[in-house]
């Protein structure tokens, strides 16, 4: 059964749950009326932000993104989740287009160059210019939207302006901040950059597994690394008993299956302040490169109102038993996500707590990194659209880490990112009339960027793995879907204006400049995208609705993609990763094609040595294993085929043995098809599958839980030795 | 409620009127009890998070920085205060007796009243999950916004997910078959 049919489920048989009177919005009322009449001063509602015609520039977007994501299967949109008409940076004048196209089953999906971005993206003189020229966008937004307040709270207005005037005099005697212009030296580390030949290369132990990544040269961030010699593991605790959340960081030498453990860095998660969350800091993910480690948190500090940064740590791990920090950077906004690519760590932040209140406080608008506002020169935004939400974009030299190397700002939502060996790429899904996708790129060479091109296409993206770039061009599948499945509604009219009465699915070429050169459109009605995967001029994607249908397209010629064949097999696969020259595994689920009921597990080998025939060689099914988080999480996996080992964790459920948790790797042989090599139990309270990790160095094979590390030869399963996690 | 009526209730909200609280408050506070209901085990306890968190989000209104997200923001709030309620009832029964192991609950036999069933797979689900499972069905959030509202990350939250609905699922067999 799916995941919507059960919520669908469950929340039919709790609709008549009896709610008692003492909830109903008269009793509060009655409630919160007595309150305030007995403590009027204590439970007045903090009126910091009254007043919508005060320019309050906001975090539009953080509140935007929840709304806009009301997505796949809104099983309850209320009138109230309905998609902001305010966001103004998709080009709408797809709307029409995709509208009237849409009204037929094949249709030919909208593709637009975002305007506004293509024409409008400038940078500010100085920051008194950018403040004009974002107040002006949001006066016209509060202008639009003003009738409704101005007949029903003229007094609220009163109140407002009068508390907006108390905050000015105050904001006026704050001492005023020192117009910082960031300079970053760019030129001369440029310059030195070009000497420097990639460190990622050298001093490297044993062979050893490496992060599953999206691109082979650009490493991603974990919870877990090893550089040959030793494993770094972090894990973040709850403890019931306090609510407190610890994580810890430890490095554990790893010789020949021998355990033995040398440091451990504990990082506290949050700060109290007289038992009100004052300050949080989680570790997101971290690096390990020439006795480097790389941290990368996120922070958040709630006060009147909260604020998130994002803090890079370097500790020297030369010694393994004194790890020693030697250098702290920070950015405005929470962490999106991070790359290493070519010696420079690259760090995109989201930015959305831009307060506009004080024009003459910079660093509330302007967003920071090491405590400096980004220079004028550095900001890019669209002159006549209200600025939301923007995106930090650092690059940190890792053989000189005294500073940045470059920072830019961008405006944008965007909540994903792909990065090839050349640019970055954020996405981001719009729930509008249409489903939309907005692209934009930024180039990095040498740790310096380049804001390049936007494009918006029709659909979205099912993962990572569903956009890549390859010889200057850009591939993308993506599915669009039918009008009851993910539509938010026009807020206008209040009816759904996508007629389409099926999912529909399409590939995309863009190049260089994120201009169309060809198009697949009305792939597989009535099924959505799973999987993908490119290599070269061949992509392979797999639909799916009864049986999985593996396409095979040739991109060879980025104006006339064609799709070249299709397999139709039972279940379908999450990920695909190519083993070998001529083959590709897949890691799915296996369904009963009449039934849909589903059946284990899978795992596909399928030879593409004729991408116009592709076969699927052999199968595996695990039986009753029910969930890995391989099928999400593609860092969950550790896959070498040149070492023909693969492996990752999941969960199996049946009725007679309860939960039950394993760890199998996995090798292929042409012949006997797939061979499991270990399966390893897990312990049974392993919830965290996140931390259930396997990697190899040499001939040994380390599997980790929250708790511990234990050691194996590869293929066997006889403990060779055990560290507890301190 | 449109967004222009949503605004301008939290406008007059921040300034102080409970009953333009209260009208934004009707449009959830059915889910926001149900998701109460079933994250504690029992209406006492559910009422009482319930008044506290429209006490709460009364006195911090100015916080919220816009109208169209109250939905995200008091169902935050309310998830927050059922999982200290669930750390208090934690610390009870460590006082008392040990904690139960979650995995040695066995399936009970199929019983009809499906709330009861709803209730008691519920019960087999740790803090973790049982906040997932009830902002996906009872506040009607997908994973990533989950994500967002939980802190946590979109793959912890799937992942979450799915193992607490195949558990949820042994035990409202019956007419999911």
């Amino acid at each position: 059964m799916n995941e919507q049919d059960f919520i669908h489920n469950i929340d039919k048989k709790t609709k008549d749950l009896n709610i008692p009177k003492s909830v109903s919005p008269e009793a509060m009322k009655e409630r919160l009326d007595k309150a305030y009449r007995e403590h009027p001063k204590a439970n007045t509602p903090l009126s910091a932000n009254a007043g919508t015609h005060r320019f309050k520039g906001a975090a539009i977007a953080a509140c935007i993104v929840l709304c806009l994501f009301g997505t796949a299967g809104v099983i309850k949109l209320s009138q109230t989740d309905k998609m902001d008409t305010t966001n103004s940076y998709v080009a709408d004048n797809s709307d029409s287009q995709a509208d009237t196209e849409s009204a037929e089953e094949e249709t030919e999906p909208s593709f637009d160059r975002d305007l506004a971005f293509q024409t409008g993206l400038i940078s500010p003189k100085s920051y008194e210019d950018y403040y004009s020229d974002i107040k002006e966008a949001y006066d016209k937004y509060y202008d639009s939207i003003s009738t409704v307040e101005t007949n029903i709270s003229g007094d609220a207005e009163i109140e407002a302006a009068e508390d907006s005037a108390d905050r000015a005099t105050g904001a006026a005697t704050a001492t005023q901040k020192q117009d910082s212009l960031y300079d970053s030296g760019q030129a001369e580390a440029t310059q030195n950059a070009a000497k420097d030949l990639s460190d990622t290369s050298t001093a490297k132990g044993a062979d050893h597994s490496d992060t599953n990544t999206q691109e082979k040269n650009v490493d991603e961030g974990d919870l877990i690394k090893t550089d040959g010699k030793y494993i770094y593991k972090a894990v973040t605790k709850y403890d019931n008993q306090t609510g407190e959340d610890t994580t810890t960081l430890s490095i554990t030498k790893a010789e020949k299956g021998k355990l033995t453990h040398m440091s451990t860095l504990t990082f506290q998660t949050s700060e109290y302040n007289n038992s009100d969350l004052s300050r949080t800091k989680d570790l997101e993910e971290f690096y390990v490169k020439d006795n480097k480690l790389i941290l990368l948190f996120g922070k958040n500090e709630f006060q009147e109102e909260s604020t998130s940064s994002t803090s890079i740590e370097i500790y020297d791990v030369s010694d393994k038993k004194n790890p020693k920090k030697v250098k702290v950077l920070s950015q405005s906004g929470s962490l999106l996500s991070s790359r290493i690519s070519n010696g420079y760590l690259y760090t995109v932040s989201s930015y959305n707590d831009m307060d506009f209140s004080d024009k003459a406080l910079y660093e509330n608008y302007i967003p920071s990194v090491n405590g400096k506002t980004i220079a004028c020169n550095k900001i890019y935004y669209p002159k006549d659209s209200m600025l939301n939400s923007s995106k930090v974009i650092t690059s940190l030299k890792l053989s000189d880490i005294n500073d940045f190397t470059d920072s830019i700002t961008i405006p944008g939502n965007s909540s994903q990112i792909y990065v090839s060996e050349q640019a970055i790429y954020f996405y981001d899904t719009v729930y509008d009339s249409v489903t939309k996708t907005k692209i934009s790129k930024v180039l990095y060479k040498d740790g310096t960027f380049t804001v390049g091109h936007s494009a918006v296409i029709a659909g979205y993206l099912y993962g990572p793995f569903a956009i890549n770039e390859y010889k200057d061009h850009l591939r993308i599948v993506a599915t669009i879907p039918a009008n009851n499945i993910s539509l938010l509604r026009s807020l206008s009219t209040d009816t759904a204006v996508n007629d389409m009465a099926e999912d529909v699915n399409a590939l995309y070429i863009l190049d260089n400049n994120l201009n169309l050169t060809g198009r697949i459109t009305g792939i597989a009605p009535g099924e959505i995208i799973y999987s993908a995967r490119f290599m070269g001029d061949t992509g392979y994607f797999v639909t799916y609705k009864n049986t999985d249908p593996l396409f095979s397209v040739d991109l060879s010629d980025p104006e006339n993609p064609e799709i070249i064949g299709s397999l139709k097999i039972p279940g379908f696969s999450n990920y695909m990763h190519f083993y070998g020259d001529n083959t590709l595994l897949g890691i799915g689920e296996e369904t009963d094609p009449e039934t849909q009921e589903f059946l284990g597990l899978k795992l596909s080998m399928f030879d593409i040595s004729d991408p116009a025939n592709v076969t699927e060689k052999d199968k595996q099914i695990l039986k009753n294993a029910q969930y890995s988080e391989a099928l999400y999480n593609y860092k969950a996996i550790m896959i070498d085929p040149a070492k023909n080992i693969f492996g990752f964790g999941y969960w199996s459920y049946d009725n007679s043995t309860n939960d039950n948790y394993y760890y199998s790797t996995f090798a292929y042989d042409k012949t006997y098809g797939f061979i499991e090599t270990a399966c390893y139990q897990l312990p049974n309270n392993a919830y965290n599958t996140d931390s259930i990790r396997g990697i190899y160095i040499g001939e040994y094979f380390y599997l980790t839980t929250d708790t511990t590390i234990t050691s194996y030869k590869i293929g066997s399963e006889e403990v060779i030795d055990i560290v507890i996690l301190q | 409620m449109n967004a222009e009526e949503m605004q301008a209730y939290v406008l007059l909200a921040r300034n102080g009127d409970t009953s333009a609280f209260c009208k934004l408050y009707e449009l959830y506070y059915k889910d926001m009890y149900r998701f109460a209901y079933y994250m504690l085990g029992n209406e006492t306890d559910a009422e009482d998070v319930i008044s506290e968190t429209v006490m709460d989000a009364f006195t911090g209104i100015g916080k919220l920085k816009k109208a169209s997200s109250f939905k995200g923001w008091i169902f935050k709030i309310l998830s927050i205060k059922c999982k200290r309620q669930l750390a208090v009832y934690h610390n009870d029964r460590a006082n008392i007796s040990p904690a139960p192991d979650e995995n040695t609950l066995v399936a009970p036999e199929p019983s009809y009243a499906s709330s009861i069933d709803v209730q008691r797979a519920f019960s087999t689900l740790n803090e973790m999950e049982k906040t997932i499972v009830s902002l996906a069905v009872f506040a009607g959030y997908n994973s990533r916004e989950i994500a967002k509202l939980t802190d946590s990350r979109e793959g912890t939250v799937r992942s979450a997910k799915s193992r607490a609905f195949a558990k949820m699922s042994q035990y409202l067999k019956e007419d999911f078959a």
